[in-house]
């Protein structure tokens, strides 16, 4: 079953539209929730005022003075309120919420509420806090930090650098962007009687609502439950967010004691809801005429928008790749996250990854080309090797993919041949043609940083149960689009022995499913997966177990393979019948087996430092993009990408190729044309799909991916996380083979036409 | 604001539905007829979520009237979609090729493709890919549905379809 193109159960249903999502589903009595949002980005709140001529008495109106319990939102710090009570932190910042039976009625008691502020000074741009952090001094004292990290440890970067021959500069910035998930965030919280509440929605990490839910409510988890819908996308933009809307459910829903959805619409979702955090990273790096790498030296700055969220986790993932996957002699990162008045920024796929790996793999091609190298040549010179030191000081074990996904993508692509005959010098000004290629390398840590697994001890159960005689997977991973059910049916049916049918996977509600943990950082597939193989070897022993007593055969002769039990290589039956017949013996319903991930033995990891073991494993990657330039419009075309992984194994290969593909198309978004930008009051500029640039078919390159299998022992089938490193690689590559096309470089995302007109002026003809 | 009832063919059946002047035909849809395959993705017309057939070409129900379609249209939506050969051999050609991933673009994809292939089965990828440019999907960077309807077109080729 698995290395299987088995096809997905969901794809079907969701052909004809089968499948509820949040937006689909409707409850008597439901009410229609609404958010009153603060009108400026700082300040305080001196007066809600409700418009006494607006009809009340068919509205549900709550501010923060009617949360029974706590008013922050629990995530890594307690610090953003569910309801703006005092200070305001951001435009649009929720104040109070109404809920009514229709949505207009909500929209209408919705406008008849005002908040009165009194305004407070705004830092708004990451320009600003650029400018000031590189001011120093009482201008960055300023700031307000949410979240600093230093790795400092392989290495003296002082001495180091002068010992290279040469050393290069250069500074790098990305933008916000968003997730377009095409669902937006929707959260229904339904009372259940005795106390009890349910919340169910578009959310990654059901456990990570309810908590926070609970504690809004002054409630246990015995009275709350989260249960996720499907979900029409995610990326990282459904997993802090949901537990502030889930909470704005919840309150509504108590405070009626009816149903209540919110649901965004897009200009809301888009204005309001989470991004990636806006970067700026500096690079200084020395390196040998040889072309041997040195030291380096690199400063980050994220955006962490108005409050903490998952800012700390965010950047520390953006810090631990920021030298790329090279092999450095001395390696300094600093990394700091401050506070701007805008929406909090968060979890989009690739974790802060994108940000640091577009300013390291740009900067590469600069290294390479000042001592004379190529980009692929100088990358296979100076990536990581089985046994060598990252940066946090981890000496990289097995699986290291470095070298082949180099030579695959040089192989695949036709690098030399492109790269020597295209090029600035080659361009075409009558045809008014430019044609480049870049590349990019890279890798991406597969779980939790350090020891993270070890704090969610990932639980996970299958049940082998009597009613229709099926193994059924009990975790909190959620089924985003992205196959891991699939995935994970595979690995059980995998060990168990069984076809995909006989596994199921039940509805992820956290009333009767284990906490397997978040389903982010690349982790379902190696983490739950791994613990679901364990889990399905013990459901497959204690069966044959059974069927030993049951017929008086000896146990060392039965097998359970492709659904059938052997002795001696003799059927005796299958898998169904054999499961009824031996809980019928024992007069059980089910059997169930669980498994709770232990970290790996190799991580030790020291969280204050970033030091140590930062992964139990990395995927490697690398990214090669094509691109056309029209030398009077500017416009950039990628008619190919050539994308080479190393993931271990890949348990379902289209659905692989699947996340590689989506992750890579984003990434190019990210590079050409996402941007959400700030305006003046502090509002999100681009809250539409029409100015909020999203890649389309004719945008998007033929994509062609190559997956190698490099397996970590540790991982089901051998496989490693995927799910992220894809959107790392897009960006630089394009950024990469824009240099090559004409001979400038754009060290700002996105490389808009407009960039690169300003760029080539400069450029002494 | 007055009352308007007609009779639609929507997927082959004759239903009649009532609405006001200014509904929108998404919400007609949706609320009044069940139709969910019709998502909201952006209520303006930029993401394709919403696709209908109308009387062969497809429209946007989040930009349209329900008032301006008139009695004894047909309709198709993603509901009907496996219907006729056509529809099944799309099914089947999206399902082998995992064109499918969260499926909230799905069912407007489904739409566009049909309508695509209904007129053209011999489409090429570049036609393909300049036909379904209204349907905007975050999750496959494309790669999966536009070959996932070649193979789905290629399939017609010489068979004659409902």
């Amino acid at each position: 079953m698995i290395g299987r193109d088995e096809r997905r159960a969901d794809s079907k249903p969701k052909m004809v539209g089968q499948p509820l999502f949040t937006a689909d589903i409707k409850y008597e009595k439901m009410l229609h929730g609404a958010t009153v949002r603060a009108p400026m980005a700082h300040g305080r709140i001196t007066g809600i005022h409700r418009d006494p001529d607006f009809d009340w008495s068919q509205v549900m109106y709550a501010t923060a003075d009617d949360i029974p319990g706590q008013r922050n939102v629990q995530m890594i710090q307690a610090d953003m309120p569910f309801l703006a009570h005092d200070e305001v932190l951001y435009k649009g910042e929720p104040v109070a919420l109404v809920a009514a039976e229709t949505m207009a009625l909500a929209e209408a008691a919705r406008k008849a509420v005002t908040v009165e502020m009194e305004p407070l000074p705004a830092v708004l741009t990451l320009e600003e806090i650029v400018a000031r952090h590189k001011e120093g001094g009482e201008a960055a004292a300023g700031l307000v930090e949410l979240s600093s990290w230093t790795i400092d440890h392989k290495g003296d970067v002082d001495s180091a650098m002068k010992r290279a021959d040469q050393v290069v500069e250069g500074e790098y910035t990305t933008p916000h962007q968003e997730q377009a998930y095409l669902e937006t965030n929707a959260v229904i919280a339904v009372p259940e009687g005795g106390g009890c509440m349910r919340v169910e929605g578009s959310l990654q990490c059901p456990y990570y609502v309810a908590p926070a839910v609970a504690q809004m409510l002054d409630t246990d988890l015995d009275h709350l439950h989260v249960k996720a819908l499907p979900l029409g996308g995610a990326f990282g933009g459904k997993e802090d967010y949901p537990s502030m809307l889930g909470g704005h459910a919840a309150l509504m829903a108590r405070l009626s004691g009816r149903p209540v959805r919110f649901l965004l619409d897009r200009a809301e979702d888009l204005a309001f809801t989470t991004k990636r955090h806006p970067s700026w990273v500096h690079i200084r790096a020395g390196v040998k005429d040889n072309g041997a790498l040195v030291a380096v030296d690199i400063d980050v700055v994220f955006d962490g928008g108005a409050y903490v969220t998952m800012s700390p986790v965010v950047l520390s993932r953006g810090a631990i790749h920021a030298a790329g996957a090279y092999n450095w002699e001395a390696v300094r990162i600093n990394a700091v996250a401050y506070r701007t008045h805008t929406p909090p920024n968060g979890a989009f796929r690739g974790f802060g990854v994108p940000q640091t790996c577009f300013a390291v793999e740009s900067h590469m091609d600069e290294l390479a080309r000042a001592c004379g190298s190529k980009p692929h040549l100088f990358r296979l010179r100076n990536r990581l090797k089985k046994g060598d030191i990252t940066a946090t000081y981890q000496t990289l074990g097995e699986s290291v993919g470095s070298m082949e996904v180099l030579h695959e993508a040089m192989e695949a692509s036709d690098f030399e041949r492109k790269l020597s005959q295209w090029g600035a010098l080659k361009a075409k000004p009558e045809e008014r043609l430019a044609r480049g290629i870049g590349l990019s390398f890279y890798y991406h840590g597969a779980g939790f940083t350090g020891a993270g697994e070890a704090k969610i001890s990932a639980h996970v159960a299958l049940d082998l149960e009597a009613a229709d005689r099926k193994a059924h997977i009990r975790m909190a991973a959620t089924e985003m689009g992205q196959g891991s059910h699939t995935v994970l049916r595979q690995i059980v049916a995998e060990e168990l022995g069984v076809p995909v049918e006989d596994v199921v996977v039940d509805p992820v509600d956290t009333a009767k499913v284990p906490n397997s943990g978040p389903t982010v950082a690349s982790r379902t597939t190696m983490i739950v997966g791994g613990e679901l193989a364990v889990c399905a070897r013990k459901a497959r022993d204690r069966l044959l177990d059974a069927v030993a007593e049951m017929t008086g055969t000896d146990r060392s002769e039965l097998a359970l393979r492709g659904g059938a039990v052997f002795a001696c290589g003799t059927m005796i039956s299958n898998f169904g019948n054999l499961l009824g017949r031996a809980l019928a013996a024992v007069d059980e319903e089910r059997w169930t087996f669980e498994s709770v991930h232990e970290l790996a033995p190799n991580i030790v990891w020291d969280e204050e430092r970033h030091k140590g073991d930062a992964y139990a494993c990395y995927a490697w990657g690398a990214t090669v993009a094509e691109v056309e330039v029209d030398l009077e419009t500017y416009e950039v075309h990628v008619p190919r990408v050539t994308v080479v992984a190393d993931i271990g194994r890949a348990v379902n290969p289209v659905l692989a190729q699947g996340q590689i593909e989506g992750g890579t198309l984003q990434s190019l978004g990210f590079a050409l044309c996402e941007e959400v930008g700030v305006r003046p009051d502090g509002g999100l500029l681009r809250d539409r799909f029409q100015t909020y640039i999203l890649p389309t078919t004719l945008d998007a390159p033929d994509i062609r991916t190559r997956i190698l299998e490099i397996p970590y022992s540790r991982g089901p089938g051998g496989a490693k996380g995927l799910g992220e490193m894809p959107m790392n690689g897009g960006a630089p590559a394009v950024a990469n083979a824009l240099a090559h096309a004409l001979g400038v470089r754009i060290r700002d995302l996105p490389l808009s036409p407009e960039k690169i007109f300003a760029a080539l002026q400069e450029v002494p003809s | 604001m007055s009352k308007h009832a007609r009779i639609w063919r929507i997927n082959g059946e004759d239903r009649e539905v009532k609405f006001f002047s200014l509904d929108r035909l998404l919400d007609v849809l949706r609320d009044r007829l069940g139709l969910l395959s019709l998502k909201e993705g952006c209520g303006e017309g930029e993401c394709g979520t919403c696709s209908v057939m109308i009387d062969g070409e497809v429209r946007l129900a989040c930009l349209t009237a329900a008032a301006q379609i008139d009695d004894g249209a047909e309709l198709l939506t993603a509901e009907g979609i496996g219907g006729d050969k056509l529809g099944r051999q799309l099914v089947e050609a999206f399902d082998e090729g995992g064109a499918v991933q969260c499926g909230y673009c799905t069912p407007g994809v489904m739409v566009g493709s049909y309508a695509l292939l209904g007129r053209n089965p011999d489409a090429t990828v570049a036609e393909i890919r300049e036909g379904l440019a209204g349907h905007l999907c975050r999750c496959t960077g494309y790669t999966k549905i536009v070959s996932s309807v070649a193979r789905a077109g290629r399939g017609t080729e010489g068979e004659e379809r409902a």
